[in-house]
């Protein structure tokens, strides 16, 4: 069969599920890591191809069994979801090459096995999620990335990770059920789950209570799943005691693949200027987002531990997403998608090098990492950078995010919003500062401890590298951000 | 009597929801009941999807049903997974205790 197109996009959610199973034979933690790694890296190869393809516009689309829409599920690839299936594939691949050494201190032997095998069925359910057209199919897949993720959070070595994961789940299926009810309100509405075909018989009936309260339930399943606040409860917990490669990874990826199945949901298939004025959400979630942006901020300052500190930081960079999402206008759509691409670097170098710090002193808490800065230079220079980019200070790439956020919400004439943007920023340089004097200036602890080994230095330093880079020249992530969003606004 | 259409199932759907929203809520005692309202929340999502397959006469609606069992089935398994293996650590089942852990 010719490798067409049509047939990578398949390849690309089908490579990591026929993966999983051969993880699950073998069961040897080389062999799976091996096995695994392999699969991100034909996942990112593929995505590449497919994303270099669409780069000028157009999309790809496959219909499985060939069934013709709208009777068959269709997977369907454009210029918003190709390039985040490439984000998807680098960070599942970057996470695996740094996280051996992690891994093997965090995980017993016997237990790896199931880890690789869980980590491709996450994989291959984000992919999915971003792929597919049918959105019974999202739903699916929505689950197994959300199943295997309760596995992943569960596996962690602390006490504390099974309550977490458990929190975790039963949010999590609350979320499911309230996504399951939005869909089938909708299906219900159309008749049809393909979401092209359902966008086109949702025209006139746009307006029905049906259609609103199926996108309040879609709003309020997909918001759990990409903890909007108040609905972010399970978050803290599961990024603090989760694997440390499982938390950089969830940090880069989870809420933003489910933030993509929103706007996908809300921005395409239904006709969101209309229901936002029904049920004034954008006042609502620009609220909400000035709330998550402050809470997280505070809350992220009283933390004592570092994992902790980042996860409630991760909330408030959520805030900031939203906030630019829910303008509904280029600018902000293209401000949400920057500050999108520029947060999953900037939190998975930070919690690549929060791993190598837990890796070295087996704790994250604040107390026990006095001082390490001397003993771990380069940790502590990419905690420091990648720090200076949460906050959003020259020449790192978060200032750019943080400049087109605060345009787009000017040009909506949203002024509070601005000056919450402002305070997020003053309470991040004060966390991120907490987090930099304990590791610099205050006194060591007598630890003896030596710099983490070279691959996991050389993957966050990289990636570090990548923010700075992105900082002086933002050409690239900004030409993705505005095609995405033209692509979401105007539907092909 | 009358027969009962598809708005009654709806209700009986939303009631199923609301004893399930109620349950998590209200109970701090057990996390096997966490369980147990999860999975009725689940199934009044099927109630609606029956209730509406019914209704357009169309049996897409109750394909899926068994496609969000399987799904329910799979989220209970490592539910009790979970809860068999913090039993084994700790020997408690009380929400309570496990608002302690948390954090």
């Amino acid at each position: 069969m010719p490798l067409t197109p049509s047939v990578l996009v398949v390849l690309l959610v089908a490579v990591p599920l026929g993966f999983a199973p051969l993880c699950m034979l073998l069961n040897r933690p080389r062999a799976g890591w091996l096995l695994s790694t392999l699969a991100a890296v034909i996942c990112t190869c593929t995505a590449v191809i497919l994303a270099a393809g669409l780069a000028d516009g157009g999309t790809v689309l496959h219909y499985f069994g060939g069934w013709a829409p709208p009777w068959g599920i269709a997977y369907r690839l454009d210029a918003v979801n190709a390039p985040l299936c490439v984000l998807i594939g680098l960070y599942t691949t970057a996470v695996l090459c740094w996280g051996l050494p992690s891994l093997t201190r965090e995980l017993a032997a016997d237990r790896q096995g199931v880890f690789h095998v869980c980590l491709l069925l996450n994989l291959a359910g984000m992919l999915g999620v971003a792929c597919t057209n049918d959105i019974f199919n999202m739903f699916v897949f929505i689950e197994i990335t959300s199943l295997s993720a309760y596995a992943l959070v569960a596996l962690g070595p602390d006490q504390r990770s099974l309550p977490a994961a458990f929190r975790y789940l039963l949010m999590g299926s609350v979320a499911a059920s309230c996504i399951l009810i939005g869909i089938g309100y909708l299906f219900a509405l159309t008749g049809t789950l393909n979401m092209s075909d359902m966008r086109v018989r949702l025209g006139d009936v746009q307006h029905t209570r049906t259609a609103v309260m199926a996108f309040a339930f879609l709003t309020v399943g997909l918001g759990l799943k990409f903890a909007i606040f108040p609905l972010h409860g399970w978050l803290p917990a599961v990024y603090t005691r989760a694997p440390s490669m499982v938390a950089a990874l969830f940090a880069a990826l989870a809420t933003k693949v489910y933030l993509y199945a929103w706007l996908r949901i809300s921005v395409q298939l239904l006709d969101a200027e209309l229901l936002f004025d029904e049920l004034h959400l954008q006042v609502v979630l620009s609220v909400l987002a000035g709330a998550a942006v402050l809470f997280g901020s505070l809350a992220a300052l009283v933390q004592s531990d570092l994992k902790s500190l980042l996860a409630y930081s991760s909330i408030a960079q959520m805030g900031y997403m939203v906030l630019g999402f829910s303008l509904l206008t280029y600018s902000g759509l293209e401000a949400g998608f920057l500050y999108m691409f520029n947060h999953a670097l900037i939190k998975c170098t930070l919690f690549l090098a929060a791993g190598n710090l837990v890796l070295r002193t087996g704790t994250a808490r604040l107390a026990e990492l006095a001082g390490l800065g001397h003993a771990m230079p380069w940790t502590a220079t990419i905690l420091s950078i990648a720090g200076l980019g949460l906050v959003g200070l020259p020449p790192t790439a978060g200032l750019v995010s943080k400049w087109y956020l605060a345009g787009a919400l000017l040009e909506a004439g949203q002024w509070p919003a601005v000056l919450v943007l402002f305070i997020g920023s003053g309470l991040a340089a004060l966390y991120v500062w907490k987090m930099l004097r304990v590791l610099w200036l205050d006194p060591p602890r007598g630890h003896t401890v030596v710099e983490a080994p070279l691959p996991m230095l050389l993957v966050p330093l990289f990636m570090t590298v990548a923010i700075v880079g992105f900082g002086l020249y933002s050409r690239f992530p900004l030409a993705w951000a505005g095609r995405a969003a033209r692509a979401l606004l105007v539907p092909s | 009597m009358s027969v009962p259409g598809p708005l009654h199932f709806l209700v009986l759907g939303a009631l199923m929801f609301c004893i399930s929203v109620a349950g998590l809520f209200i109970n701090r005692k057990n996390m096997i009941v966490l369980l147990m309202c999860i999975e009725l929340m689940l199934l009044s999502v099927n109630m609606n999807f029956i209730a509406f397959a019914h209704h357009l006469g169309d049996a897409t609606g109750q394909i899926f049903v068994l496609f969000i069992l399987t799904i329910a089935a799979a989220e209970t398994a490592i539910g009790l997974a979970i809860l068999v293996v913090l039993i084994r650590k700790r020997d408690t089942i009380n929400v309570a205790d496990m608002d302690q852990l948390h954090g």
